[in-house]
Formats: C-alpha cells, sequence, structure tokens
C-alpha cells in the first residue's frame, strides 16, 4: 500500500470538487456569456450566503457523524421572530433568534445524544414541530416588519462593489474553519465523527460534542436570519421550506463525507458555490425551477453513492 | 398464574388499551365522535398513508426504512392524473407502474451499493419531488376524465372503495408475513442479516423486494388520493414520511428490526388517525396539530430507543 | 479415518500459525484439542470449516483429498462450527431458527407448513432428550439451551458429519454441562464426529475420545482415552517453562488503588483487590470469567451494580473514562482497530488526544508543540512511521500499538489497564512492548494486564489473579507466577 504513492492523482481525488467547480466556472463562461458578466457573479455571491451560513453549521454536525434536518423550519421560525421584534425592538430582533437558537441546537442534540436516538428521524420530527410553531407565531400569515433597521446595512450596503454580507459569510466560514482545524473543540469533533468508542476511551463526552454541534448549528441558522433579515421587510413563516436540503446537497457534493470524521468548511463552500453556479446555469438556460429538485436531488445520491467511506458505516 | 397473564395481556395490547381508552374518552366528550359518518371518515382519512404504512413496516422490520413514499405518492397521483385521458385503467396503472419502478430503484441502489437507506431515500425524495414539480409544471393539474372520481366515490356497503382497499391489502400483506417463506425471512434478516445470509438466505432479494412493495403501495395510495377530487400537486406527501414513521413505531414496531405484524402496524395508524380526528374535533389549528406530531415521533423513537438500550448490558 | 489433516502450513505476516501439522478425527469419535491461546487450534479449525486457506498440506476427507475453498463448500460435505458468540436470530421462534433456510413448506406455493415445521422440531429435540417448547422465541431461552439449539441447527443437515465445538461450555452450569455432554454422546450414537476445543481439562477427559495437544503451531501428541494424564496434558501445553527474561524486583510499597466490592450483573460477584505502587498484577480468565467487563467497569465503560474505588486511600468517582483520566487511570481496549485507533487520521493525531485535552489543555491547537510531542515519542518508542503525517493505518499492528502506548504515556498516568496489548502484532514488537511495560512499573506506574496468553502474563506480572465465573478463583505471587500454576488454575484441575 503506498500513501503517498501517485501525490498527483492523490491531489486529484482530494481536490476533485475544487476541480470540477473551477472547470463547470471555465466551461460556461465560454459557452454561456450571460455567466461571465460581474453583475451575475455577485448575484451569485448574493444568493450564496444565507445558506452558506447554514450549510457551514451543517458541516459541523455532519463532521460528528450527525445529519439535522430542521434547519430549515427552524429558520423559518427564527425568521419571523425576528422581523416581528424589528417594529418594537431592534436589538432583539437580533438576540431572540440567537437565544431561541441555542435552545433549539440543546434540545436537538440532548435528545439525539442521551437517548441515542438516529439524528435524521429526531431532526425530521423537530423538522414538523418548529414549522408548525412558526406558522402558529405569525398565525399562518406574512408579518410585516419595518424600514431601516440598524442592521440593515449588513443586507443593503457594499463594500468595494460586494454586499457586505457576503463579506459577513466569509468572515464566519473563516472562523468556523479555524474552529475545526485549530481548536481543542473542533479536533474533538473530529475524534469523535471518526471512531466514537475511541473517543469515548480517550476520555471526550461524545454526548457533550455532538450536542454543541447541534448548537452551532442552530446559531448558524440565527446568523444566516440576520442576514436574511436585514433586508427584507417582511417575515413568512415558510421562507425556510427545503433550506436543509439544500444545505445537505452543498456539505455532500463538497466532498464531506456522511459517514462522519472527515471534511472541511473549505469543501462546504465549495459545494455550495457548485451547487449556486448548477442552479445558476439552469436559470440562464431557462430550466424551469421544478428541476432544480431534481438535479439537488440527483447530485445527493452520487454524492453518497462516490463516497465509499459511507458504504462501511452504519448510522448512529 | 392468572394474575401473570392478565399482565402480560395488558402489556402486549398496550395499543389497542390507549386507543380504546382514548375512543371512549372521545365519545362521552363529543357527541360526534362515534357516529358512523365519522368513524368512516377516520378510515378514509388514514387508508391512504395507511396503505404506505404496511410497506414501511415490512421495511422497518427488515432494518431499513424509506423517507421518499412522501414524493413516491406525489409521483403516482400525478401520473394517475395525466395518464387518465387514456381511461381510467391507464391512469391507475400508470401511477402503481411509477411507484414500482421508484421503489426498486430504492431497493436497488442501497442493496447492491450497499448503502445506507435513510440517505438513499433522504435523495431519492429530494429528487422525485423535483420531477413531480417539473410534471405538474408547479401547479395543481386536474385531471380530464371524469370517471376517475369514482376511485373514492364508489362504495361497497357504504364503506368507500378506498378504505376497502386498504382493509384487504393489510390482510394480504400480514397473511404474506405471518405465514409465507418471504414473510419469515423478511424477520430472519431483520433479526440477523450475517447469519441469515450464512444460511443461504437471498438477503438482497427480499430487500429489493421490500422496497418495490413500498414503491407500490406509496403508487397506489397516491392514485387514490388523486382519485378524491381528481387533481395532483407537488405539494403531495410533504408529512407523509412522519405521519407513516411514527404510525409504525407508535403500533410497537421497533426501530432495531426483526420483529413486528400488520396488525401492530395497523394499531399505530389507528391510534394516529384517531389522535389526528380527536385534535380536529377539538378544534386544535393546524399549526399546533402539526407541532404535535412532529413531537409525537421525537417521543415515540426515544421511547423506543430507551427500549433497545436497556437490553445492551445484560 | 473420516478426516486426515497433513503437514498442513498457515502463515500470517510475521508469524507462522500452522507449521507442518497433522491431526485425524475418526467417524462417529470425541476428539478434544487443548493447548494456549495461539498455539494454532483456532486457525486449524478456521481452515477446516473452511473461513481460512491452507497455504501447503493435505486434507482427506472420507480417504480423497479435498480443498475446503470456502465456508459453503465444508458444508456442503457436513462440516459446521459453533462458536463462542452464537449467530442465531434472537426473535425468531425456536423452530424457525432450526430450520432456517430450510423451512417445510405447504402446498400453497411460497407457504409455510407450520404444522410440519413444529412437528420435525418437536421430533428431533426429543431423539436428544431436550425439553424446549419449539415455539418460544430463542431469546427467551438461556445461553445453554441456545447453544444445544445451535447444536441441533448444526445437524439438522442433510448429511452432518462433523461438528467443531469452540469453548461450548464457558458460560454453562454444572447441571447444562452434563446435559451437553448428554448430547454430545447422542452424537457420536448417530456417527457424527464432535471436535471439542475447550480449557476445561477437567471436563475434557470426561468426554473425549481422543485428545490432541497444540503448542507452537504443531500439534505436540495425541493421547487415547486410557492414556489421558493431567499433568502430561499440561506438561505438553507448555512445553519447558520459559526461562523469564529479568523481571522487576518488586517491594510491596504503598497502596496506590484499591477496589472493594465491585459487583456486575452476570459477570462479577463482590470482587476486592488492592494495588501497589509499580506494580505488575495479571489477571487470567477464560471467557466468561468476566475479566473484560471487570475492567471496563472500572472505567466507566460497563454499569457496575456496586463499585468503590479508592485512589491513594480517598473514595473517587468514575462514571466516564474522562473521571478515570483525571486521577491517571488509562484503558487501553482489546480490538485496536475498532476501539483504540482514529483510523483516517495521521500518527501525530493518534498520539496527541489525551495529551491535548488534559496536559496541555488550551482552547488553540499549538501545531508546533504537537509535532514535537510526535517526534518525541516516535523516537523514544522506536515507532516505524514513515513521517508524523503518516495515515495510522499504513503502519504495522506493532506499530500501531506503539501509536496508541505512546498516546498514554504522554499524560504520565499511574494506573494502566491494558486488555491483550499485544493482539495481532509480530513477535518482535511484542517484545518491544514487554520492555516499555516494565520499564514503566520501575518508573512507579502501576499496570493491570489482561490477556489470554499465559506467557505473556508470565512475562511481566509480579502478581497474578485467576478469575473463574465472576470470582477471584486463585493468586499467585512473586515466584509462584509459573506457567504450571496459572494454567493448573485456569483450567480448573
Amino acid at each position: 500500500m503506498s500513501q503517498e504513492g501517485n501525490k498527483f492523482t492523490n491531489i486529484l481525488r482530494e481536490q476533485s470538487q475544487l476541480i470540477i467547480l473551477i472547470l463547470l466556472i471555465v466551461i460556461f463562461s465560454i459557452t454561456t456569456p450571460n455567466f461571465r458578466t460581474t453583475g451575475n457573479f455577485v448575484n451569485l455571491l448574493k444568493q450564496v450566503t444565507v445558506i452558506g451560513v447554514i450549510s457551514c453549521g451543517m458541516t459541523l454536525v455532519v463532521i460528528t457523524g450527525c445529519l439535522d434536518l430542521s434547519v430549515g423550519s427552524v429558520f423559518s421560525l427564527l425568521n419571523v421572530v425576528s422581523i416581528s421584534f424589528q417594529k418594537s425592538n431592534n436589538f432583539l430582533g437580533i438576540v431572540m433568534p440567537l437565544v431561541l437558537a441555542i435552545i433549539i441546537g440543546f434540545l436537538n442534540g440532548f435528545v439525539i445524544t442521551k437517548f441515542k436516538v438516529n439524528s435524521i428521524i429526531a431532526t425530521l420530527g423537530s423538522l414538523s414541530f418548529y414549522s408548525g410553531m412558526a406558522l402558529l407565531y405569525t398565525k399562518g400569515a406574512i408579518i410585516a416588519g419595518v424600514t431601516g433597521t440598524w442592521y440593515g446595512f449588513i443586507g443593503r450596503s457594499r463594500l468595494l462593489g460586494i454586499p457586505i454580507h457576503v463579506y459577513v459569510f466569509f468572515i464566519i466560514a473563516i472562523i468556523y474553519q479555524i474552529l475545526l482545524n485549530n481548536t481543542t473543540l473542533g479536533r474533538k469533533i473530529k475524534y469523535v465523527g471518526t471512531n466514537t468508542s475511541a473517543a469515548e476511551i480517550a476520555g471526550i463526552r461524545s454526548n457533550r460534542i455532538r450536542t454543541i454541534a447541534f448548537i452551532i448549528s442552530s446559531v448558524s441558522v440565527a446568523i444566516a436570519v440576520l442576514i436574511y433579515s436585514s433586508r427584507m421587510t417582511t417575515g413568512s413563516p415558510v421562507t425556510g421550506v427545503g433550506f436543509e436540503f439544500d444545505a445537505i446537497t452543498a456539505v455532500v457534493i463538497g466532498g464531506t463525507s456522511l459517514a462522519g470524521g472527515k471534511g472541511s468548511i473549505f469543501k462546504t463552500i465549495i459545494g455550495v458555490l457548485l451547487l449556486a453556479i448548477i442552479i445558476n446555469i439552469l436559470t440562464l438556460y431557462n430550466i424551469p425551477y421544478a428541476f432544480q429538485n431534481i438535479v439537488k436531488g440527483f447530485l445527493i445520491i452520487i454524492a453518497i453513492i462516490v463516497d465509499i467511506r459511507v458504504r462501511k458505516r452504519i448510522e448512529n | 398464574m392468572k394474575i401473570e397473564k392478565f399482565r402480560n395481556f395488558i402489556i402486549e395490547q398496550k395499543i389497542l388499551l390507549i386507543i380504546l381508552a382514548i375512543g371512549i374518552f372521545l365519545s362521552v366528550s363529543s357527541d360526534y365522535f362515534l357516529t358512523f359518518e365519522n368513524i368512516t371518515n377516520i378510515f378514509q382519512t388514514i387508508s391512504f398513508e395507511g396503505m404506505i404504512v404496511i410497506g414501511m413496516a415490512l421495511l422497518i422490520i427488515i432494518g431499513e426504512i424509506d423517507l421518499s413514499v412522501g414524493s413516491i405518492m406525489a409521483f403516482g397521483a400525478t401520473l394517475s392524473v395525466m395518464f387518465q385521458s387514456y381511461g381510467v385503467f391507464t391512469g391507475i396503472l400508470a401511477g402503481i407502474t411509477g411507484g414500482i419502478i421508484i421503489g426498486l430503484m430504492n431497493g436497488l441502489i442501497t442493496t447492491k451499493l450497499k448503502l445506507p437507506s435513510i440517505a438513499v431515500t433522504l435523495g431519492t425524495m429530494v429528487f422525485l419531488n423535483g420531477i413531480v414539480f417539473a410534471l405538474t409544471k408547479e401547479h395543481t393539474i386536474k385531471g380530464t376524465n371524469e370517471n376517475f372520481i369514482l376511485i373514492s366515490q364508489t362504495e361497497l356497503f357504504q364503506i368507500p372503495l378506498p378504505v376497502i382497499v386498504f382493509i384487504i391489502l393489510m390482510i394480504i400483506f400480514e397473511i404474506i408475513l405471518q405465514k409465507s417463506i418471504f414473510g419469515r425471512h423478511i424477520f430472519a434478516i431483520g433479526g440477523n442479516a450475517t447469519a441469515s445470509k450464512f444460511f443461504g438466505l437471498k438477503v438482497d432479494m427480499v430487500r429489493i423486494l421490500c422496497f418495490t412493495i413500498t414503491g407500490f403501495l406509496a403508487g397506489l395510495a397516491g392514485v387514490m388520493l388523486a382519485g378524491k377530487l381528481n387533481i395532483a400537486s407537488g405539494r403531495i406527501g410533504g408529512s407523509t414520511a412522519v405521519f407513516v414513521i411514527t404510525a409504525v413505531l407508535l403500533g410497537g414496531i421497533s426501530m432495531e428490526g426483526g420483529e413486528g405484524s400488520i396488525f401492530k402496524a395497523f394499531q399505530g395508524i389507528l391510534l394516529l388517525g384517531i389522535i389526528n380526528n380527536a385534535m380536529v374535533i377539538m378544534k386544535i389549528s393546524t399549526f399546533i396539530q402539526e407541532m404535535i406530531r412532529g413531537l409525537l415521533l421525537i417521543l415515540i423513537v426515544v421511547i423506543d430507543s430507551i427500549n433497545i438500550q436497556k437490553k445492551k448490558y445484560l | 479415518m473420516l478426516l486426515e489433516i497433513k503437514k498442513v502450513v498457515k502463515k500470517f505476516p510475521g508469524t507462522v500459525a500452522l507449521d507442518e501439522v497433522d491431526f485425524n478425527l475418526k467417524k462417529g469419535e470425541i476428539h478434544a484439542i487443548v493447548g494456549e491461546n495461539g498455539a494454532g487450534k483456532s486457525t486449524l479449525m478456521k481452515i477446516i470449516s473452511g473461513a481460512y486457506k491452507k497455504d501447503s498440506g493435505t486434507i482427506l476427507f472420507e480417504g480423497k483429498e479435498t480443498n475446503i475453498g470456502n465456508v459453503d463448500a465444508s458444508r456442503a460435505i457436513g462440516i459446521s462450527m459453533i462458536y463462542q458468540e452464537l449467530e442465531n436470530i434472537q426473535k425468531l421462534t425456536v423452530a424457525e431458527n432450526i430450520f432456517l433456510g430450510k423451512l417445510p413448506r405447504s402446498r400453497i406455493p411460497g407457504f409455510v407448513n407450520f404444522k410440519k415445521l413444529i412437528s420435525k422440531t418437536k421430533e428431533i429435540l426429543k431423539e436428544f432428550d431436550i425439553d424446549i417448547d419449539p415455539r418460544k422465541k430463542l431469546a427467551s431461552l438461556t445461553i445453554a439451551e441456545q447453544q444445544f439449539i445451535e447444536i441441533i441447527k448444526a445437524i439438522t443437515v442433510e448429511n452432518a458429519r462433523i461438528i467443531i465445538m469452540d469453548e461450548p461450555t464457558s458460560s454453562l452450569t454444572e447441571k447444562e454441562v452434563e446435559k451437553l455432554f448428554l448430547i454430545i454422546k447422542e452424537l457420536k450414537r448417530k456417527e457424527i464426529s464432535v471436535i471439542y476445543i475447550s480449557h476445561r481439562l477437567d471436563e475434557v477427559v470426561g468426554i473425549a475420545d481422543r485428545l490432541s495437544v497444540f503448542r507452537d503451531a504443531k500439534n505436540q501428541g495425541v493421547m487415547e482415552k486410557n492414556e489421558f494424564d493431567t499433568n502430561k496434558i499440561i506438561s505438553l501445553m507448555i512445553g519447558h517453562e520459559l526461562k523469564t527474561a529479568k523481571k522487576n524486583v518488586f517491594k510491596e510499597q504503598k497502596t496506590i488503588f484499591e477496589i472493594k466490592k465491585l459487583s456486575i450483573r452476570n459477570k462479577i460477584i463482590n470482587f476486592n483487590m488492592r494495588l501497589h505502587e509499580g506494580e505488575i498484577l495479571g489477571i487470567a480468565g477464560l471467557m466468561g470469567s468476566g475479566k473484560d467487563e471487570l475492567v471496563k467497569s472500572i472505567v466507566g465503560l460497563w454499569p457496575a451494580q456496586s463499585k468503590e474505588i479508592y485512589f491513594l486511600g480517598k473514595r473517587i468517582s468514575i462514571k466516564h473514562p474522562a473521571d478515570a483520566i483525571r486521577y491517571g487511570i488509562i484503558y487501553l481496549p482489546e480490538e485496536r482497530k475498532l476501539q483504540s485507533l482514529f483510523s483516517d487520521m495521521s500518527v501525530k493525531e493518534n498520539i496527541s488526544p489525551l495529551w491535548l485535552f488534559n496536559v496541555e489543555n488550551k482552547f488553540f491547537l499549538n501545531n508546533k508543540k504537537e509535532t514535537e510531542l510526535t517526534k518525541l515519542y516516535i523516537k523514544k518508542l522506536s515507532i516505524k512511521t514513515p513521517s508524523v503525517s503518516t495515515i495510522i493505518v499504513y503502519l504495522s499492528g506493532g506499530n500501531q500499538q506503539k501509536v496508541i502506548f505512546s498516546r498514554m504515556l504522554t499524560i504520565k498516568p499511574k494506573l494502566m489497564i491494558l486488555n491483550d496489548p499485544t493482539r495481532g502484532i509480530d513477535v518482535g514488537s511484542k517484545e518491544e512492548i514487554y520492555k516499555i511495560i516494565k520499564e514503566l512499573a520501575s518508573e512507579g506506574v502501576s499496570v493491570f494486564i489482561l490477556s489470554s496468553e499465559i506467557q505473556e502474563i508470565i512475562r511481566v506480572a509480579n502478581r497474578v489473579i485467576v478469575l473463574s465465573k465472576g470470582e477471584i478463583r486463585d493468586e499467585f505471587s512473586d515466584k509462584d507466577v509459573t506457567t504450571k500454576n496459572i494454567i493448573k488454575s485456569v483450567m480448573r484441575v
């Protein structure tokens, strides 16, 4: 077994998603004139930030070997909560979502780790629960906020031609990446995802680590809500529908393994960009919206098939 | 001795007793509950997703799961609406065939590529959902064949056709599960797949067949559902997976696999149906209903896990 | 002669498991095989049952040369193996387990004839005088009953000829053993041969017609029933008493660690024990003795019904390995791949976890320090690896284990609990690990060592406890720590 083997083919395999991304950009820049305009790219980045931040949080959960299907409905809930506070108290409009996010993440993590429940099924239940809660909160209606909140600049202003929230996204991504690679917590996350028994024997409380991952995931949703609500004046209780699949697709096609242990925020960003570009291309070619889900589902299945490590693992 | 036996019986049939208890409570607190109309209503509501519960029970017993059943149901409904212009039976056939194909696809990818079914069917769910939206062009489509509504309108002894189909399917599959070789193999494989393989059981084939059956049942459920108002849309089936999995677990079939029965699954659906009915009668808002459904799933899966964990350190 | 094995060789990287082994089995014979763990018995059985392929040598079945290529082939000629860990389907009934894959069919195609299934099961159970209701779920039976059913399952084939039983009595009571022997005698009556592997010499001499002793990958000799002599058998098993390398001279110092009233349901009964600073305590025992659960419960990996642990005289509470680590108590699991290694990660990342979270204990990782630490231990323990970033699965078993040892050493442990520390490791690495253990002890580290290889325990231990069915059977110290003493105790002679 030659571990360095052919260094080139190894790099090729490791960074295949990045290469595909570059190839796609190159190919479509050539074939589709509308693609290569700055306007299009900036537009792309704009759309990417909300899902991008959620995907960063999802990455950590996936590395510990779980999935969080509740992020979409939690987004809906936190969004309407945030907008509803815009009128009375801007400050609470930021704080409430964050506080709720911590509680929700803790509950998710607690149920899954304490009772050793499959995370997909548990968060499926959470999905229904928080989705209903969002609808209940607004009584099914779309609620109105105000224009011009103090944090509106995140959503509306630009720096050097690029919207502020794009910078926010990248800063968050960098912080998460540093957390994952350069801190004790991040290392523990990797250990727990790679081999939970070995991690426990090495003194890592895997239940706590997984719960922390779920809390980070929910907090990421809260940050995404801030970005989103900073440029919205109304809030719909069903905004987040489907976000969980976007996030999972991005994480999975970026190359983070569903089996746990291996992955990075960098890979997820590539996945987010890949997904955005694919959808962008579909739009530019006037392919109906419905096909986006077909593509997403197809990509999820392909990514799972390609990920050999998943075949040896049975989830949680 | 007799008290022991009685106690064991109570524990065994606890779901039935809960159903009885809730039923009695509701009959007392509401005049409407125990009417023929309401009871038929309950059965009619549960018979669509109830068909799917049959398939999901088989899958969970064999140790697998299928999250895409909601999308398959939407797919079946859509195909039946689209193809009914060639005749009612063609429409029905189209819907069922669509379900079978997707079920087969789920089964093949899971078994031949040795992937976890929960992940694969998650992908199928999204993929198929997109196909349904594409076929319906993101609208609600209406069928052109007036006779199609006969599917839900036809009654036998005042019982609607979908309910009859549901009951017949339950009986058929319970017999298959408990008495046929295929059925016994489902239990064996769910109990210990390695030992089963070692003793010559065709593990892959049985698994694939279970996925295909589930696809068939979900497609059929979609066809029957479309038969209600002769419409179909991509919004069908959004909460089906949660409902169906909750029903199976509520009935007492463990995620661990290896044991269960269609009768147990039926108890689960019935209980869930009665709870839903109760919530409607008590005029609980649909939003709270959704919250309760989510909570119920979490609760039941936690209880199941606790039971599984208890056995570990013996 | 039903089965003849001639000069069979089987090698694995780093070891010779079978060194020109001869073995034969008569029709309707009960042939016992005894020998230490690692002597070659299991490997030979795996070859006979088709799980392994021989490297060279001849196998004759009923006089004809056979190449038992795989498990299906061996089952086809009538060979079945019953493992210590039963592979059955707990949630199915007795009858369905016995006839798994051979369910009697009814006249309706595809359906089972349940009446016939039950009656056939009752029939065969009656032949062996086993009084179990065929309709009961297997899970509701005792372990002994499940084992009997396993045997019945093995012979309910067209042409059952050989049954191999590996340590069949490890979880059985005396009465159950008697019943097992009646069943085996019935097998003999039906002219089915039995290969019976066991450490229980007292039982073996009671049931076997012939007995082979394995040691050092060879069959050291076959004895007829009338020749059975316990002392002779043990001598053949041991060979010459190993000239043990110079052991630590251990003077009884202070008690560093004490366990009182440790009880684990169905596994351990009221265990009490004291350990001194720098002492190496060996724990010997067969499967079913409870030694695994014992050490696991010390570090909080297995629930105990009662447990009192004292460290330097003070009572401490350990509910999770993290608690144990705080007091310097580290556990080395027996399954390296499943419970120790972070397979996809580098050597560096495999050495550092304990150090990172207990010594360095800072929020931000310091890559440089981590690398230096790794290099230090690579040198100290002579770990052969191309670099600190090499993925650990690429290292040999011995070097992997040295990495795990390094992991433990990084936090200067007070007590190391080693569960089968040299399993699956080449001889050279084994020696190195023994050296490391002795060095640590001389520096004041206390050690528990569990092993199924008695020779290994002899090499390092100052004191040895023999566990049997949850209780301490014997204790040996200093000069009494000999292979002979321990084997005799373990084999209940």
